[in-house]
């Protein structure tokens, strides 16, 4: 079903909506939220609260594309979720994800204020359309939506040791454009 | 709140489109995978003379009757065909083992300096529905050749079956592998051929090697993920190195042309399946030699993304094309923007 016929079941408060919502978009909301957590409960309840968060939310909002803004949803859901967890409860694949994200940060410095990291965020957005497509793709699949190396691998028909030098310097990139920027201090 | 939690508060206000677009990629492989399954099996079709409509409904199975040789495996768009040189160097083998409920053989391999390819042949009883190995429950029915909606879970649930998830490995160390992919096509629910090729950095090929293959049964309603117990068998394969011909040794005009780097001497070689690049290179400044992506040799292409190891060799092969009297190499950054042009000249 297209996205514009189900935006309209939500706006008719129809529950067919959930469903074809979930048959369209539920693999990827899944699959985000399963990159970031490790238990499968939790997987699941994050999927029930995004599917709640989206019927709460349209109306009034009609978001085009449908299928970023559901998994923007449970990417931020998975997170709360994460940081909520104990440490035997959290996923070892989210933990490198982190500790690869903060090699950005030279040592010693730091994001200091709510508002750096507004601006940290933009300027993040900027990096990445400075990027080749492929980089882009591969920062994006690695960094937001939590995918291993070896998923990216078999996605771009590379090997899992050349994608993480690729991810190593794009991060590098990404240190030096925000060291350039002066948003670390 | 830690810096890298910062970092990630910031990357999750990723603007929308870029999400998107990441998004749709998800079923990149999937969509790649369809669209060689299709041009394999048009070759395949059109060399036999034959037709076959195939009329998908929902979950329905509907494999074309075919089994997928090594030769059709390899052609690409890309590509093309495998030359007939290399084609003739097609050795079946024999070795077979057998899992619980399933079992594997080695259909046919392929060895030369640079390139190694062998395909296995999986079969699984009426319990089983064989996938491959890099899909997930939630991956479409694609994925094991059927079209129609929903996932290969709800279909495993459907059809009251287990899935078998199967991969296989070689020897990468042995065989002196820098990369390895597998390529997988289901001729039913319970048949798949692996195509598995290997990029090799020119080691001698032990005539007697092994491909491992793994497979995990897994009934998603009933098995935790954490229960779950690969079984692994290993295929016994005998290599036959394909023979290959020096096309000349050469000396870069200055070796100190590429920032960061001594570049070394340049064998070209002209093996069954194309040329192969190997290029010696030594790193001196570390950071100037992060700007490195790739190499091109002018009037060449070649097939994947090659090897670059900073300290010892940069390898490609499946080389098509003519380089001409004195080779022309060109790095590139990772703009893919020239770094800087190198020509080599022939010392032996």
């Amino acid at each position: 079903m297209e996205d514009s016929k189900i935006i309209s079941l939500f706006f008719e408060r129809s529950e067919q909506a959930i469903e074809e919502l979930d048959r369209k978009h539920g693999p990827a909301v899944k699959r985000t939220a399963a990159n970031i957590l490790k238990d499968r409960l939790d997987v699941e309840e994050c999927v029930s609260d995004t599917y709640l968060r989206t019927w709460n939310s349209i109306p009034p909002q009609a978001p085009n594309p449908l299928a970023s803004y559901v998994c923007r949803i449970a990417h931020n859901l998975a997170i709360d979720r994460y940081h909520a967890n104990t440490a035997e409860k959290r996923n070892g694949n989210y933990d490198l994800v982190l500790d690869e994200i903060e090699e950005c940060i030279p040592s010693g410095m730091s994001v200091e204020t709510e508002l750096d990291a507004k601006e940290l965020g933009a300027s993040i957005n900027r990096f990445l359309s400075s990027l080749s497509k492929e980089d882009r793709f591969l920062f994006v699949r690695r960094y937001w939506y939590a995918d291993s190396v070896r998923e990216l691998a078999a996605m771009t028909n590379g090997s899992p040791n050349r994608i993480s030098v690729r991810l190593f310097r794009l991060r590098e990139k990404l240190r030096n454009t925000l060291t350039k920027e002066g948003l670390l201090v | 709140m830690y810096k890298s939690e910062r970092m990630m508060k910031a990357i999750g206000d990723i603007s929308d489109d870029k999400i998107e677009k990441a998004s749709r990629a998800l079923g990149y492989q999937k969509d790649r995978r369809q669209a060689s399954r299709i041009s394999i099996r048009m070759g395949r079709l059109m060399s036999i003379a034959a037709v076959v409509a195939l009329l998908l409904a929902l979950g329905a199975v509907a494999y074309a009757v075919n089994l997928f040789g090594l030769r059709e495996l390899y052609a690409n768009p890309n590509r093309g065909d495998m030359p007939e040189e290399a084609a003739d160097l097609i050795a079946i083998q024999s070795a077979k083992v057998e899992g619980e409920g399933w079992s594997a053989s080695v259909q046919e391999t392929y060895c030369d300096e640079g390139t190694v390819l062998v395909t296995v042949h999986v079969s699984a009883d009426a319990s089983y529905i064989v996938v491959p190995t890099d899909a997930d429950l939630d991956s479409p029915l694609s994925a094991i050749g059927l079209s129609g909606e929903g996932t290969l879970r709800e279909y495993a649930q459907k059809e009251g079956k287990t899935l078998l998830f199967v991969g296989a490995n070689l020897d990468r160390e042995a065989l002196g592998l820098h990369s390895a992919g597998e390529r997988f096509e289901n001729a039913s629910l319970q048949e798949m051929t692996i195509y598995v090729e290997g990029a090799r950095g020119g080691a001698a090929a032990p005539v007697d090697t092994v491909c491992t293959v793994v497979a995990v049964a897994w009934s998603p309603e009933t098995q935790d993920p954490d229960t779950l117990v690969p079984e692994r068998r290993e295929l016994p394969i005998t290599l036959v190195e394909g023979k290959s011909t020096p096309l000349g040794l050469y000396a870069p005009a200055d070796p100190y042309a590429l920032p960061g780097f001594e570049l070394g001497e340049l064998s070209l070689t002209q093996t069954p399946l194309g040329i192969e690049l190997r290029l010696k290179m030594s790193v001196l400044d570390e950071e100037a030699s992060r700007n490195l992506l790739t190499l091109r040799l002018d009037g060449v292409e070649f097939h994947g993304a090659g090897s670059i190891d900073p300290n010892g060799y940069a390898v490609f092969s499946q080389g098509q094309g003519d380089f001409g009297n004195s080779p022309l190499i060109r790095f590139l950054d990772w703009d893919k923007n020239t770094i800087s042009e190198v020509a080599y000249e022939k010392i032996g």
